[in-house]
């Protein structure tokens, strides 16, 4: 007989999702982190996904972060969004990595620190899986090339119950945040990974093969993958009843 | 992060599961959170507080911290009546990092009811806790 070594590993329900709309993403995440927090839902999930252009602001971010004006926003056509995640403001659009998982931060045996320096070290390795070195900075959270930041993160516990994560940069126009001070931090330059290398074959689809090898890796998981939100609720028993307000 | 052997946890303190601390003084009591849990959370930017005058049980949400751009709440150990607010953290929120027993407390409460304060863990069983 065959005996396998060593503690099982936690599960987690993948969730790669085209692009999708950051107010929609928000609603679930916290409906599901509810759940969990009531303990009627164990599962871990994480989601891969990129959003429609928006700006959002952290819990205790400043508008003044903002550069332009109203009008100058309502002329852009892009949404700004306040959300419960740590951070300051910052922007988001397709050709932009996020990835949020809706995890247990005690049952999977992390701090919150601990688990922002995996975080990090999730876009730390994905960059430099596309040709990208960057690096963590002192007391500047997030990951950087030389002084540029290329990865930004933000989240919210409760009762344990983790959501928001990261956002990185891969091949979206850099334009509006230059419109922002990224994070609430003054005179810094945001880039991306095809900004860094030139490459014209990097694309999201390659990103999220190399950000999920890393999932696995760094917070030492497998996962099941889902390739829709029906299936998942249909998996953890959960109806769309629960997700009314 | 440090050893659970480096970590200052005071003698004449209660603690809660979700690492704040209590310290009983009369028929009030100051509520502040841990060195573990400082240290776990890292660098504080943001502490939000309660008005004075709001009312809470024991496990309701009293306010929120923010660190490493991770926001947190913070949860009330045993029930009461908030009666004073640690003012100074807006400014200073490093000072529960820097001193999470003293500087850094959060609130003072009327204590709605004593029993409540058998719920919580002395040193040596929060310590156990740390370690389990």
């Amino acid at each position: 007989m065959v005996f396998t070594s060593g503690t099982v590993k936690r599960k987690w329900m993948a969730l790669d999702l085209p692009i999708l709309n950051c107010a929609t993403l928000r609603k679930i995440q916290l409906r599901l982190a509810a759940l969990k927090k009531d303990k009627i839902l164990n599962e871990d999930i994480f989601f891969l996904t990129e959003h429609f252009p928006i700006f959002t602001i952290g819990k205790n971010g400043q508008r003044k972060n903002l550069l332009i004006s109203e009008k100058y926003l309502k002329d852009s056509g892009i949404e700004i969004l306040r959300t419960e995640r740590g951070g300051d403001i910052t922007y988001h659009a397709p050709g932009q990595l996020i990835v949020y998982p809706v995890i247990d931060l005690k049952k999977n045996k992390l701090s919150i620190r601990g688990y922002v320096e995996k975080l990090e070290e999730l876009m730390i390795r994905t960059s430099f899986d596309m040709g990208v070195k960057v690096t963590r900075v002192k007391n500047a959270i997030g990951v950087w090339t030389n002084s540029q930041k290329i990865g930004s993160l933000g989240i919210v516990v409760k009762k344990d119950i983790t959501c928001y994560g990261i956002a990185l940069n891969i091949n979206l126009d850099l334009t509006p945040f230059t419109w922002i001070n990224p994070c609430g931090l003054i005179g810094i330059r945001m880039t991306s990974i095809v900004q860094e290398t030139k490459a014209k074959d990097i694309n999201i689809a390659m990103a999220k093969r190399y950000m999920r090898k890393h999932i696995k890796d760094v917070f030492n998981i497998t996962f099941q993958d889902y390739s829709n939100l029906d299936e998942l609720y249909e998996d953890m028993k959960i109806s769309d009843q629960m997700f009314e307000d | 992060m440090k050893e659970i052997n480096e970590l200052n946890i005071e003698d004449n303190l209660l603690y809660a599961e979700d690492h704040e601390w209590v310290k009983q003084e009369g028929e009030n009591a100051v509520i502040g959170i841990s060195d573990y849990a400082q240290d776990r959370l890292g660098d504080l930017v943001f502490v939000e507080l309660p008005e004075i005058g709001s009312v809470f049980d024991k496990g309701d949400e009293f306010g929120s911290i923010e660190s490493v751009k991770a926001v947190s709440d913070l949860y009330m150990p045993i029930g009461g009546e908030i009666i004073e607010i640690n003012e100074s953290l807006a400014d200073t929120p490093e000072n529960v990092n820097n001193s999470p027993y003293e500087k850094g407390w959060m609130i003072k409460i009327k204590i709605m009811d004593s029993a409540q304060l058998k719920s919580l863990m002395d040193k040596d069983t929060y310590i156990k806790q740390l370690e389990g």
